[in-house]
Formats: C-alpha cells, sequence, structure tokens
C-alpha cells in the first residue's frame, strides 16, 4: 500500500509558518547577555521540528539551512556556544530566508540556489568549531578523548544510594540506571573519563571493593541494542513478544522501574505553559470564512430592527390586557441584545494580531538607522473588530517610523541629555468604553513648535504664534506637510501623517497628538469597538430625523439670545459657561427645509471631535436608542456630511451625520463668509 | 479487535501522516501534542503501542515515558520512540527511559506500518 504524503505538506507549511513566527518573536525577546535556557530550547526545537518536516517531505533546501542553524542552536543551547548579537541578527535573517523557500515551494516557484548556499556558508563561516578555543568543561566533549561507557554494578545493599552515586557520577558525564534487580543494580556512564575516575567518585560513597566495572566495547554496545537495523531506520532493545508469537528473551531484562537520567531536564516554565494553552486553543477553534461572519452580522442587525418595530407596535397596547405580550417582549429585547453581543464578538480579535508584528519591525528599522530603541507593548489581549486590525497596522506602522527616524535622537546625543541610550518606545491599548485607544509614544526629542508654525506659514496656511500647543501639533497633519530636512527613505515624504489621519478617519476614529519638547511625544487614536452598530442620539430637522454619535455629543442645550452672538468672519457663536463655540446651521449645511431658524427655538447639540467642538442647531430632540448602522455606499452612494443609515422602529429611515466632516466644512462655511 | 496506537509529536504534519497511515492499516490511533498530553491521552485510553517524538516542549519524550513505566497498566506497553540521529547515546538514553525500541526520522508511511506490525501485529 502506497500512501501519498503530499496531502500533508500543506499543513507542514502552516506549521512551519507558525514555528518561525514564534522562533522570531523568542529571537527578539531573548537576553543575549543572559538567555533563558526555555527559550533556547524552544528556538532549538522550532528549527529542529522545521528540519524534519522539511526532510520528510522532500524540501531538500530548507533541510540543509535549518541543519546548519539546529547545530548551532543546539550548540548554544549546550552552553558550548555563548550566545551573541550577531547570531541573532543571523538567525533573524536564516528565519526570513527559510520563509521565502517555503513559499515558492507552495506556489510552486523555483528557488535561488545562490541565495541558498549563501545562507548555508554564512551560518556555517559564524562559529566554526574547529578554530574555537574551548573551555574545558565537563559537558563539553573535546575532540581527542574518546567517550566508553561503562556499566557498574553494586550489590543491593546500596540501593538506598543510587541517587546519590548517579548525582556524581553526572559530573563524569551522562548515567543512567539500566538495571535493578534484587541481588545487584548496574548503573550505565557515558564517559571519556576513565575508569580511576570512577573508581574515585564512587569511593565517597561506596566501598570500593563492592564495585564491578566493565567498560563496554562498541560491539558490545551493538549487542545491547538488539537487531542493529541501522539501514532500516528502526531497531528494538531486545526481541519484543507480541500476541500469538513469544520469542525467547534472554533473562537479562531491563527494569523498567523509576529512572533517573542525570541529564538537562525540561522544568514547566511559563513559556512551556503558554505553549500548553495555545496548543489546547488549537484543538478547540474552527476557521469560518470571513463572509460567512459578516452575513451573520448583518442578520443579527436585522432582527435588532425588526425587533424594535415590534417593540414600538407593542408600547401602543394597553399595558394592563396585554401584560404577558409586554413581558414576552421585554425578554425578546433582552435576548436579541445578547446576541447582538455575540455576534459582535465573533468578529473581534485580540490586538496582539497587530503588535505581534512589531517588534521585528522596530529592531530592525533601529538598526537601520543606527539607533537603539527598546519597545514596550500592553494591552495586546484587548479586542478589537476584525476589519479594524487590519486596517489600523499601516497608520500605526508610520507613526513608529516617525518615532525612530524624527523623534528618538541618536544613542551618543541621548547620552549627553542623560537619557538611557536606548530610547523607549510604547504602544498599548486599552477598553474605554465603546472605544479603543490605542497610543504610540516615545521619550525622544518631541515635536519642534517653531519648526512647525515656520513651514506652516512657509506654506501658506493661516496660522499664528498665538496657536495653542494642540493647535499646532494638528498642523503635522495637513497635506504634504513635513519638516523633515531630508526626505529619508523611510519617511518624511510628508505625506504620512495626513493619510494617517485619513485613514483613523475614514475607520470613524480620531487621533490626538502630546508633545513636550525635549521629553518626548505621544499619539493616541481612539477607535469605535465596532462598526456595525453605535448608540445615537436621533434628531429632528424638519422632515427628517438624523442620528448623532452618542459619543461625540458632550451636553444639549437651548440657548438664551443673549448667549448668541456673531462674530465676522466666523458667523455664529454661543457662549457656554464662557467658551465661545460655533454654531453649525444644520438646515443651512443640507439646505433643508425647516421652520426653525432661530437657534434660541431649537436646540443646539454640542459636540467635539479631534479638539475641535461645535454646536449643531437642530429642530428638536427625539431620542436616543441603539442605532445598527447601514452603508450608504453600498445601497445607494456616498453622500459627503453623512457616515450612513439606519432604520428606525417606525420603520423610517434616518441618516447618521459624519460629524467630524461636518465640522469640517462648517468651518470653511463660515471662513469663505457664506450667508446662512 | 482493532489495536489502539497513541503516537505523541508536535508536529501537527507528523501526527496527522501518523494518524492516516496507521489508520489506513487498520489501526485506531489517539494523537497527543507533548509529554504531558501524552500522559493524560493514556490515562485516559487503554493502548497497545506507543510512538514518541523526543524533542516536545512542556514534556520531552524520554520523561513521558519515564513516567510511564511508572503506571501499571504501561508496565509492559511496547513504547517506541521517534528520532533524528541513531547515535549510541540517544539509544542509550531511550533505553535507560524504558522504551524499547526506535523508529528514525524521516521515515516513510511503509517502514512506519512494518515496524509497528512487527510489534504488535
Amino acid at each position: 500500500m502506497t500512501i501519498d504524503i503530499n496531502q500533508f505538506a500543506q499543513i507542514f507549511f502552516e506549521e512551519a509558518g507558525e514555528l518561525l513566527a514564534e522562533a522570531e518573536q523568542l529571537l527578539l525577546s531573548i537576553d543575549v547577555l543572559n538567555p533563558d535556557a526555555e527559550q533556547l530550547n524552544a528556538i532549538f526545537r522550532a528549527a529542529h521540528s522545521i528540519k524534519g518536516g522539511s526532510a520528510t517531505f522532500g524540501l531538500n533546501e530548507i533541510s540543509a539551512v535549518t541543519h546548519e542553524l539546529e547545530t548551532l542552536l543546539d550548540r548554544i543551547r549546550k552552553g558550548e556556544l555563548p550566545l551573541q548579537e550577531i547570531h541573532v541578527d543571523l538567525f533573524l535573517l536564516t528565519k526570513d530566508v527559510i520563509e521565502s523557500l517555503l513559499n515558492n515551494y507552495q506556489n510552486g516557484i523555483a528557488n535561488d540556489s545562490a541565495l541558498v548556499q549563501d545562507i548555508i556558508s554564512q551560518l556555517q563561516a559564524i562559529a566554526p568549531t574547529a578554530s574555537v578555543e574551548k573551555n574545558k568543561s565537563t559537558c563539553a566533549p573535546s575532540p581527542n578523548r574518546e567517550e566508553n561507557v561503562y556499566e557498574i554494578e553494586l550489590p543491593a545493599s546500596y540501593v538506598a544510594e543510587i541517587n546519590d552515586l548517579q548525582g556524581e557520577l553526572a559530573i563524569l558525564g551522562e548515567v543512567a540506571l539500566v538495571e535493578q534487580k534484587e541481588e545487584h543494580f548496574v548503573l550505565s556512564l557515558l564517559t571519556e573519563e576513565n575508569e580511576q575516575s570512577i573508581v574515585s567518585i564512587c569511593a565517597f560513597i561506596v566501598d570500593t571493593k563492592d564495585l564491578k566495572i566493565t567498560r563496554l566495547t562498541n560491539s558490545a554496545l551493538k549487542r545491547q541494542a538488539d537487531t542493529p537495523n541501522e539501514n532500516l531506520g528502526y531497531g528494538f532493545f531486545e526481541p519484543l513478544t507480541f500476541s500469538g508469537e513469544n520469542i525467547e528473551s534472554d533473562e537479562k531484562t531491563v527494569d523498567l522501574s523509576p529512572v533517573v537520567l542525570a541529564q538537562r531536564r525540561q522544568k514547566p516554565t511559563v513559556q512551556g505553559k503558554i505553549e500548553k494553552i495555545m496548543s489546547q486553543k488549537e484543538l478547540s477553534s474552527i476557521r469560518v470564512e470571513v463572509e460567512k461572519i459578516d452575513l451573520l452580522i448583518n442578520l443579527v442587525g436585522e432582527l435588532i430592527i425588526t425587533q424594535s418595530m415590534i417593540e414600538q407596535q407593542v408600547s401602543l397596547l394597553d399595558q394592563k390586557t396585554h401584560i404577558n405580550l409586554i413581558n414576552s417582549i421585554n425578554q425578546l429585547t433582552r435576548n436579541t441584545r445578547d446576541l447582538q453581543e455575540s455576534a459582535l464578538s465573533i468578529r473581534m480579535m485580540p490586538m496582539n494580531y497587530v503588535f505581534s508584528r512589531f517588534p521585528r519591525m522596530v529592531h530592525d528599522l533601529s538598526a537601520r538607522l543606527g539607533k537603539q530603541t527598546t519597545l514596550v507593548m500592553t494591552g495586546a489581549t484587548t479586542e478589537l473588530d476584525k476589519s479594524l486590525i487590519e486596517r489600523i497596522v499601516d497608520p500605526l506602522t508610520h507613526l513608529f517610523r516617525n518615532c525612530i527616524d524624527h523623534g528618538i535622537e541618536m544613542p551618543a546625543i541621548r547620552k549627553q541629555l542623560g537619557k538611557s541610550e536606548a530610547g523607549n518606545l510604547t504602544l498599548s491599548a486599552t477598553n474605554r468604553g465603546s472605544h479603543i485607544v490605542i497610543e504610540v509614544s516615545d521619550d525622544g526629542a518631541g515635536l519642534d513648535r517653531q519648526l512647525i508654525l515656520n513651514k506652516a506659514l512657509s506654506r501658506g496656511l493661516n496660522v499664528s504664534e498665538k496657536m495653542s500647543d494642540n493647535e499646532v501639533w494638528q498642523l503635522i497633519f495637513a497635506p504634504g506637510f513635513s519638516t523633515a530636512e531630508v526626505v529619508t527613505e523611510v519617511s518624511g515624504r510628508g505625506f504620512g501623517m495626513d493619510v494617517v489621519k485619513q485613514n483613523i478617519g475614514a475607520m470613524g476614529g480620531t487621533i490626538m497628538v502630546k508633545s513636550a519638547r525635549g521629553y518626548g511625544m505621544s499619539v493616541t487614536i481612539s477607535l469605535p469597538l465596532t462598526l456595525a452598530i453605535m448608540r445615537g442620539m436621533t434628531v429632528a430637522l424638519g422632515d427628517n430625523v438624523y442620528v448623532i454619535p452618542m459619543s461625540l455629543i458632550i451636553e444639549t442645550l437651548r440657548p438664551q439670545v443673549e448667549e448668541i452672538k456673531t462674530v465676522t468672519g466666523q458667523g455664529l457663536m454661543v457662549s457656554v459657561r464662557g467658551e465661545y463655540i460655533p454654531i453649525i446651521v444644520l438646515h443651512a449645511l443640507f439646505n433643508q427645509k425647516t421652520e426653525i431658524t432661530n437657534p434660541c427655538k431649537g436646540v443646539l447639540v454640542i459636540v467635539e471631535t479631534d479638539d475641535k467642538k461645535a454646536a449643531i442647531l437642530v429642530d428638536a430632540l427625539l431620542g436616543q436608542q441603539q442605532v445598527v448602522i447601514k452603508s450608504l455606499e453600498t445601497h445607494f452612494k456616498r453622500i459627503p456630511g453623512l457616515s450612513g443609515a439606519t432604520i428606525m422602529a417606525d420603520g423610517l429611515v434616518a441618516l447618521i451625520l459624519d460629524v467630524p466632516a461636518i465640522l469640517q466644512s462648517g468651518q470653511h462655511q463660515y471662513s469663505s463668509g457664506a450667508k446662512q | 479487535m482493532q489495536k489502539t496506537i497513541l503516537a505523541v509529536d508536535d508536529s501537527k504534519s507528523l501526527r496527522q501522516m501518523v494518524a492516516f497511515s496507521l489508520k489506513a492499516a487498520g489501526y485506531q490511533v489517539i494523537l497527543a501534542v507533548d509529554g504531558q498530553d501524552g500522559l493524560d491521552k493514556a490515562h485516559q485510553h487503554v493502548v497497545d503501542l506507543v510512538l514518541t517524538d523526543q524533542n516536545m516542549p512542556v514534556m520531552d519524550g524520554f520523561t513521558m515515558i519515564q513516567k510511564l513505566r511508572q503506571m501499571d497498566s504501561y508496565k509492559n506497553v511496547p513504547i517506541l520512540f521517534l528520532t533524528t540521529e541513531s547515535s549510541d547515546e540517544m539509544k542509550l538514553q531511550g533505553k535507560a527511559a524504558g522504551a524499547n525500541g526506535w523508529l528514525v526520522k524521516p521515515f516513510d508511511p511503509e517502514r512506519l506500518v512494518t515496524v509497528v506490525q512487527k510489534v504488535i501485529g
């Protein structure tokens, strides 16, 4: 029967990919001066696994490369070769090469054998065994002395000393208890020391005249390992019996009672526990296509709309006669809400998915720019909607590039300034109500206020020295803005921050900058947890109903006449506790007919976004509710000023205001002197 | 009656391959991902043969074999370990841990089935 093993190759590719990612993470976090044994073992195992798998599936180039890698890692984890930064860098490079080899195999592309040969040469050259001066340690086998196996037999009266004996003999090499019978027991010792050394060690514990030491020759050892089926690739230690036939075995059976091996034991560390948890998690999850989940969430959204329609109808009924129906509807509401939360949580993924790529990126980028950095990440378990997770990567990447390129100073300068030579970068994610807040900060030079103002002036932007720091920082988001003297290959083209802000805005989020010259800078991004559902305030404007996101509303009020002021060039303003807030006359902006044109007869909804405040004038407030967001683009077309639509409980459509966009155009309306 | 084999290896592709090959040959197969998982599965099932890798996280193969031999039900169950090297050192350690034999990796399914049949028929 021939079995085609290539069907398992795909699993190997996935597995190898995961192992490489894990190895990279370990390499980036390992402390070169004091490497953790468990981490070294884990990296070794990853290389070992990939080597084995690639050999099984005939991927010889990968097998050859990982063989070199494994050999080096084995020497390092055994303490024969001290770990250095150059090793880590080469291992990371090797990981990249193996990854590309895997990709090529998967896609049927031929591999560049020169590349393969080159990485193999580099691995072989980095720590050649011949010329290395090795310390004489008991673990490092020297190439000159031969190893032998000795069998040490002692009478059973010494049974209590077995552990001590093994402990002492372990100094000489590898020891194991191979036999324990009523009259005697036998220890075997693999060592390059001679018999005399063995006797002297044992002399501390036993009476040497009771010792019986036999040196096994190679042929004797091979005999011990019965059936030397080297060519067949398997073997047995003694003839086995199986059902049906009883093969004669000699009396010398290996007693299989508890054996203590005097070698490195793997202690269950936190890493080990994490691996166990991860592998358990792997077993209890299934892959689902994203489309299926989106459909499910859509259906749940429809269900909520229908349910609130029912709720509204029921609220019109007489409470007393329909008490049972009303109770049932309330139950339905609760069930639907739970279902909604559950459905939305399916799309939620931990930020770790995004976070995990940054250590490598930061490491490489810092190295390339000659800077030193330490990256601290917190809140990797905070969850975010899958679609947002993918879209946040690019903006965050750009922010980091800025930090490392422009923010963090060169190590020498940092030292002069009394800072640590390595710049400190932090990436954090936390939950704040219905939003997730992501912060990227550094302890570098911070933003240069004057430089930014000068640049803005030279570009003809409307700025003044009187602007607050916050307003100055916002300038960096202007299109084409960059104060970088030289456009580096990494950043400085000046389109970066502008696109970052656009991207964040498109995700329904906001971005804020804080900076202190000489101390550093932090960029804070706030994103809604989901784009599907939000809490909104419904307002009336003429015959239409609009929805304003609750998260942006600070307060609502009906102004008094004396609180309204007209400022030339800036339109109407309302004074709220001493602060003047511009009024956005919505019906004018949308060109909508309404009876209410006097702010004092309508309602002002004070909103805040990106540090800008505004008061939106509407006819009246209608209520607050959970709103299922439907995209206008997919069903109709994109309309500026609106970020979507929803279906109300009464079946009518309400339009959702795109508040940041409205604030922006509201400003232009007045600064360009448009009439109301 | 069908014989049952417990296969322990941290490589998913290898586990799948072993399971497929042995099932095709008529055996029941139970899989485990590391030494600790192997022990757990050994407690839960009655097994006729154990195949295990050596290099695994959480608990390595030889440690698992030792612990298996401490269980009454596993004192006489044949155990083979999978190894990428066939050095005397490795064989010694395996024997000392309590294994009955070894199989060299990489192996093809035919060899695996041949060896298993030799041991438990």
